[in-house]
C-alpha cells in the first residue's frame, strides 16, 4: 500500500490517555479505509507516548504517527497546528476527521484555512460515495460524504469536497460507536522528529496555569434522561424536571432552544451541536423535535413526548405520547413516582 | 494605554423562529421571511470589548462584519452600546461564501484597516454552529488564538502580553500569547449590556461605515 493518500485521525491525548471521540473516529475511520482500500493513519502529538500506539492498534491502526514533545502538552493551537500542516503537505492525506471537541474545533479549521481546503464540522455520519458534477461534466470517485443536518428545517445535507485534499470533518463524541476491531491488529509506528515539525514562532503562546475540574453533568452516561425544550417555559419550570429525573435516578437534558432561553445550562444540550445520547428512556419534555435535535437522541430504546401539540414531530419518533402542558403532566408524574417507588 | 480592538460579529436569521413559513417549497430557507439579529454570542464578544474598554480609557472598538447591506444595522447597535465605529463588508460576490471565503475576506479587510491590538469574536454564529471562521482568520493573518476565552484581560498594559481564561472540555487555563491575537469568547456567564442609546436619540442617518472593502484588498 502506499504511504501518501490515506485517512487520517488526529487522536487527542491527555495525561497518558486518547480521547474516547478519537478511538470512535478511528472505528468509524476503520470502515471507511477498508471501501477505499487505504491505510487507517493515527497521528499523536504529547509529552508522554510510551506504548500509546497499543492503545490505538486494536482498533485496525495501520500507521502510528508519534510526535513527542514536552512543549506539546498540554495543548495548545500554534505548536500542534504547525505539526499537522507540515506532516500533511508531506503525506497528503486524503481524509482526515478531528473530534468536535474543543481542542478539534481549534485546530481543525486553522489547518483547514492553512492547507485550503474545506472542513465541515459537526457531521453525524460519514459514507463514502460518487459525485457527479453536471456543471462541469466531472465524475468524481470514492469521495467523503460528510452528513449533517442543514440549516433550517427538517434537511439532512450531504456535502462533499472534490477537488482540496485532505477532505476534513469533525465530529462529535458519542456520535460514533467505539467498537476494537481485532485485539491482536498490528501496525507500524513512525517517531517523527519534533524539531521537523514545530516552528519555533509558533511557541509564541504560554500557559501559565492549569486548574482542571470534572465536569459536574454526566447526561452522556445516564439510563434515563429527562429534557426539555423551549416549551417548559421557564428556569423555574425546569426545576421539576430535576425533581422528576431524581425520582427517576435520571439526568436533565435540554434542547438548544431552552438553552439558548437561559433555563438550564449549555453543558446539558442534546443533539447535533450538543451531546449525542443513547439512553433506555428519554423523556422530551416541550421539545419539538427539530432535526438537529433528534440527531441527537434517536436512538434512545423507548421515547417519550410530553407536549402540549398532538402534531409535534417528535412524536412521530416516539414510542409514548402523552398529549399536555408540562405544567399538569410532569407534577403527576413526580407524585406517581414517588408514590410508587417507595 | 488604550487597546484598538476589532469586534468580529454577524448578522444571522433568528434559528430560534424558524418556523414552517420559513422554508420554501424546495427546502431551502427563505430568508426574508425570518428576522435578522445580532448573532447573541457575538454580542459577549462585543460585551468583553466593552469590558476592556471600561478598564483601558482611550480604547477604540471597530465592529467589523461582512453581509447584505442591512447588516449596517450591527453597526448601529454596536454604537448604542459604546463601540466607536464600523466596517460592513458587503458585495454581491460575497454572497453564499463558505467558512474559508468569509474568513479570506474578513481577513483580507483587517489588513486593510490598519493596526490594531486585539480582534474578538462570538464562539460561533447561531446558523451554521460552526466555529470556523475564527482561527481561520488568525491562521490567515499569521495570529495565535485562544478559543472558548471566558474572560480577558490584560496582564500589564505596559507589557505587551494579557491574561486569560480558555475554557477547554474539562481545562481552563490562562495563556499569555503576544499580541495582537484572535479571541474568541464562549458564551460566558456575563450579561451582555443593553444599548446605551441616548434619551431621544435618532437613529444616525450617515454612519462611518467603509463599505466593500475586500475588494480592494491585496
Ligand atoms: C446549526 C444549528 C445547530 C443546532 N443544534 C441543535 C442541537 O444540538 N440541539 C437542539 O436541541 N437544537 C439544535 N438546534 C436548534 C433546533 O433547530 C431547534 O430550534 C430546537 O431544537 C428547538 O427546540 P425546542 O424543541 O425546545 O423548541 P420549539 O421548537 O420552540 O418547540 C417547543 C415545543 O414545546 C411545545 N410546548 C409549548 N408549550 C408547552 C407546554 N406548556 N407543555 C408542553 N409542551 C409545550 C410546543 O408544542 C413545541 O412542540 C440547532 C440549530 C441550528 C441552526
Amino acid at each position: 500500500m502506499e504511504d501518501k493518500n490515506n485517512l487520517i485521525v488526529y487522536c487527542e491525548y491527555d495525561e497518558g490517555r486518547i480521547a474516547d471521540v478519537s478511538l470512535e473516529l478511528l472505528t468509524k475511520g476503520r470502515q471507511l479505509a477498508t471501501r477505499l482500500g487505504c491505510r487507517l493513519e493515527a497521528l499523536v502529538l504529547g509529552d508522554k507516548l510510551d506504548g500509546i500506539e497499543n492503545e490505538l492498534f486494536p482498533y485496525g491502526v495501520d500507521v502510528v504517527y508519534k510526535v513527542q514533545d514536552n512543549r506539546l502538552f498540554p495543548y495548545t493551537s500554534l505548536p500542534h497546528s504547525s505539526v499537522v500542516t507540515t506532516l500533511f503537505k508531506e503525506i497528503e492525506p486524503q481524509v482526515c476527521l478531528m473530534g468536535a471537541t474543543t481542542i478539534g474545533r481549534d485546530l481543525g479549521p486553522r489547518v483547514s484555512s492553512c492547507l485550503h481546503s474545506g472542513l465541515t464540522a459537526d457531521c453525524t455520519s460519514l459514507e463514502i460515495g460518487d459525485h457527479t458534477d453536471a456543471a462541469k461534466g466531472k465524475e468524481y470517485k470514492d469521495l467523503l460524504y460528510q452528513i449533517r443536518p442543514a440549516f433550517g428545517g427538517n434537511i439532512v445535507a450531504t456535502i462533499v469536497n472534490p477537488e482540496c485534499r485532505p477532505q476534513m470533518a469533525t465530529v462529535r463524541e458519542g456520535v460514533m460507536k467505539k467498537e476494537i476491531f481485532d485485539a491482536n491488529y498490528k501496525g507500524e509506528v513512525i517517531n517523527l522528529d519534533p524539531d521537523n515539525y514545530i516552528d519555533p514562532a509558533s511557541l509564541v503562546v504560554k500557559i501559565i496555569d492549569r486548574e482542571i475540574e470534572q465536569s459536574k453533568v454526566n447526561i452522556k452516561g445516564a439510563h434515563i434522561i429527562v429534557a426539555g425544550g423551549y416549551g417548559v417555559g421557564s428556569k423555574e419550570n425546569f426545576d421539576m424536571l430535576f425533581e422528576l429525573a431524581d425520582v427517576l435516578g435520571g439526568e436533565v437534558g435540554a434542547s438548544r432552544a431552552a438553552v439558548d432561553a437561559g433555563f438550564t445550562d449549555h453543558d446539558r444540550q442534546i443533539g447535533q451541536t450538543g451531546v449525542t445520547v443513547r439512553p433506555k428512556l428519554y423523556i422530551a419534555c416541550g421539545i419539538s423535535g427539530q432535526i438537529q435535535h433528534i440527531a441527537g437522541m434517536n436512538e434512545s430504546s423507548i421515547i417519550i413526548s410530553i407536549n402540549t401539540d398532538p402534531d409535534a414531530p417528535i412524536n412521530a419518533i416516539a414510542d409514548y405520547v402523552i398529549t399536555g402542558s408540562v405544567e399538569d403532566v410532569i407534577p403527576r408524574l413526580i407524585k406517581h413516582y414517588k408514590k410508587n417507588s417507595k | 494605554m488604550g487597546l484598538r480592538i476589532i469586534v468580529l460579529a454577524k448578522q444571522v436569521p433568528d434559528t430560534r423562529n424558524v418556523g414552517k413559513d420559513a422554508m420554501k417549497e424546495d427546502g431551502t430557507i427563505n430568508r426574508a421571511a425570518l428576522p435578522a439579529i445580532f448573532n447573541p454570542e457575538d454580542l459577549n464578544a462585543l460585551e468583553q470589548a466593552l469590558q476592556l474598554k471600561d478598564a483601558h480609557p482611550g480604547s477604540t472598538i471597530t465592529l467589523l462584519t461582512m453581509g447584505l447591506p442591512r447588516s449596517a444595522e450591527m453597526v448601529r447597535e454596536s454604537l448604542y452600546r459604546g463601540g466607536d465605529d464600523g466596517v460592513v463588508l458587503t458585495d454581491r460576490p460575497l454572497g453564499g461564501a463558505d467558512t474559508l471565503a468569509t474568513s479570506y475576506s474578513l481577513a483580507q479587510a483587517i489588513r486593510h484597516m490598519g493596526e490594531f491590538d486585539i480582534i474578538v469574536g462570538g464562539r460561533q454564529a447561531i446558523d451554521g454552529d460552526t466555529a470556523q471562521v475564527g482561527p481561520q482568520i488568525a491562521e490567515k493573518l499569521g495570529l495565535p488564538q485562544v478559543t472558548y476565552a471566558e474572560s480577558i484581560q490584560v496582564a500589564d498594559p505596559a507589557a505587551s502580553g494579557r491574561n486569560r481564561q480558555r475554557q477547554c472540555r474539562r481545562l481552563p487555563s490562562p495563556q499569555r500569547p503576544p499580541h495582537p491575537e484572535v479571541q474568541i469568547c464562549r458564551d460566558a456567564q456575563r450579561e451582555g449590556r443593553s444599548a446605551r442609546r441616548p434619551p431621544g436619540a435618532r437613529r444616525c442617518p450617515s454612519l462611518p461605515c467603509h463599505q466593500g472593502v475586500g475588494r480592494e484588498g491585496d
